[in-house]
């Protein structure tokens, strides 16, 4: 069922999944500029044992 | 590096800063307009507010700019914007941490604020920063466009009206008014679904010299098809036609002037006299002669300054702008009759009262919050809750303040002036509007199709029907008028969906009473 107030609808439903989609790009941005620092950080391999 | 080198990398610097800006201020009002372009919302209104923001944003990023660098003062600046115009939904997630007003209204936006505007200053020459600020402004802006060339770029239709042939009635002819009182129900609807009797309103009416019809109906259920088709006098969507873009715009250029009423009235040599109801749909067009504007806080810019921090101030200090405008329309008919015309008049006014929200009560003040449940239509889930009975007071509220103004406007009124007074549909206590016709019960139809409706027609009219349709009231009306013989026409009664979802064709019902006739 939709709400509606009156003649104008208030969009708050269509504002929030707008606000969710643009936070999801910036993240999208965010993960992009800094996926070598991110993959570095997942695929750090162990330390080697010192010899002797 | 060289001085025009600079100047240029200065230039960009700010023409990228106004483009961020740019996208900040217009976000809010682009989803708002996405969604109510359909219901006949103007782009007007929204972006002289985006516009305001946007030079306000500027001034700003100015100022801070000879504190700060250029980057973080527009990471100020857009974050402000951002904020600003999703005030409200912010105090909406509040709402789900406290139920304190000044919690969720206040302090959880302004911590938003604050973490934002840290966010900018500590990070705002980072170039992932800005790239993460373009990034979301260009997501904002590109979300409601699909919706918005979908309607924008749909051609135009022309809907089949009827022409009439030119008329050699001769003069003087009358004032002739068309008064909409938005969902106004017939008196058996008030007293059988809202316990009210409207009785002693009717015999004034009757005092006027007014035909009140006691099982009048409107065609359509819905306001654009209802009074463009009155105005059209015919059927303009037939059944099983599933309305689109071109034919709901087709349907307010209708109602807003592009009509068989006013041809022929002023091809009488009337004026177009048009007062505006505050919903677009029903705004001033270009044929118009003399036009009462709504005023800048229409409903349209009231809901997108709603979702800002004046939303608390405005809905002190101004109230609804439906309820304000409903109030200014009526007031606005009074003025009418009172200045009075040489040129024989038609006056056209569509009156967002009695409607929801039920923010108007007895007495013609407007109520900061509308009567509990009294916020909206299609609410079909106050059934048999408290609201239910609170939603129905506030309604015969609504009412009555609209009956004192219209005796008002009647006392004023030059005796000979034609009046056809009317409800275009009924009201919706039942929340119909918002579920398919298969759902509707013989009250839904009884109530959403039971119109007040009044006609003051001139000396030698035929006489009105006590079952009269709007259709076919106008047609009487205008036959009288212009001397031209307009056969009536069957009457039918469709329910016309509501531009929400996935509308339904539209479909014709039979009418009965409550009594099963």
């Amino acid at each position: 069922m939709h709400l509606i107030l009156a003649y104008i609808d208030p969009g708050a439903g269509s504002l929030l999944i707008q606000l969710l989609i643009g936070g999801l790009a910036g993240l999208a941005a965010l993960v992009k500029f800094r996926w070598n620092r991110i993959k570095t950080a997942f695929s750090r391999k162990p330390q080697e044992e010192s010899n002797g | 590096m060289t001085e025009p080198r600079n100047r240029i990398l200065w230039q960009v610097g700010w023409l990228s800063s106004a483009l961020i800006l740019a996208a900040y201020g217009l976000f809010s009002p682009l989803s708002l307009l996405a969604v109510n372009a359909p219901r006949g919302a103007s782009p007007v209104k929204f972006f002289v507010i985006a516009g305001g923001a946007f030079l306000l944003a500027c001034a700003l990023v100015a100022i801070l700019a000879r504190r700060m660098t250029l980057h973080r003062a527009t990471g100020i600046g857009a974050v402000v914007l951002f904020v600003f115009f999703s005030w409200t939904a912010l105090r909406a997630l509040g709402e789900e941490v406290s139920a304190s007003p000044v919690v969720a209204g206040v302090l959880v936006p302004v911590v938003v604020l604050a973490v934002l505007v840290w966010a900018s200053v500590r990070f705002g020459d980072a170039q992932v920063f800005r790239v993460v600020v373009m990034t979301m402004g260009v997501a904002l802006v590109a979300t409601p466009l699909p919706s918005l060339v979908s309607w924008y770029a749909a051609d135009a239709i022309s809907l089949a009206v009827p022409e009439l042939e030119p008329s050699d009635a001769s003069g003087p002819h009358p004032d002739v008014y068309f008064v909409i009182l938005d969902g106004y129900g017939r008196a058996d609807v008030l007293e059988e679904t809202y316990g009210y009797s409207n009785k002693d309103f009717l015999d004034e009416m009757i005092d006027h010299g007014f035909v009140v019809p006691e099982a009048a109906t409107s065609n359509y259920s819905m306001t654009a098809a209802s009074v463009a088709s009155t105005l059209a006098m015919s059927y303009l969507v037939d059944p099983g036609v599933v309305p689109d873009h071109p034919l709901r715009l087709a349907l307010y250029q209708i109602i807003r002037g592009g009509n068989p009423v006013v041809a022929s009235l002023t091809d009488l040599g009337y004026q177009n006299v048009h007062i505006e109801s505050g919903w677009d749909g029903s705004r001033c067009g270009p044929n118009v002669d003399i036009c009462y504007p709504a005023g800048f806080l229409d409903e349209a810019s009231w809901t997108l300054l709603n979702r800002t921090p004046l939303s608390a101030p405005l809905e002190q200090w101004f109230g609804h702008a439906f309820a304000q405008n409903g109030l200014r329309a009526l007031d606005d008919l009074t003025r009418v009759a009172q200045v009075g015309s040489e040129t024989p008049r038609f006056v056209f006014a569509h009156v967002l009262l009695p409607h929801p929200p039920l923010n108007v009560d007895g007495r013609c003040r407007v109520r900061p919050e509308p009567q509990p449940g009294g916020g909206a239509v299609g609410a079909r889930f106050l059934l048999d809750t408290p609201a239910w009975e609170d939603r129905k007071a506030g309604y015969v509220e609504q009412i009555q303040c609209v009956n004192t103004k219209i005796l008002r406007f009647l006392d004023d009124l030059g005796d000979d002036s034609v009046v056809f007074i009317t409800g275009d549909h009924g009201p919706d206590g039942y929340g119909q509007v918002a579920v398919p016709p298969g759902e509707w019960t013989d009250a839904d139809r009884f109530e959403r199709f039971g119109v007040f409706s009044a006609y003051r027609l001139p000396a030698g009219c035929e006489q009105v029907k006590q079952d009269v349709d709007l259709i076919n009231g106008m047609r009487l009306l205008v036959g009288c008028a212009t001397g031209e013989e307009l056969e009536p026409l069957p009457p039918r009664h469709l329910i016309f969906p509501t531009p929400d979802g996935d509308p339904y064709p539209t479909t014709e019902v039979e009418l009965v009473t409550l009594n099963g006739g």
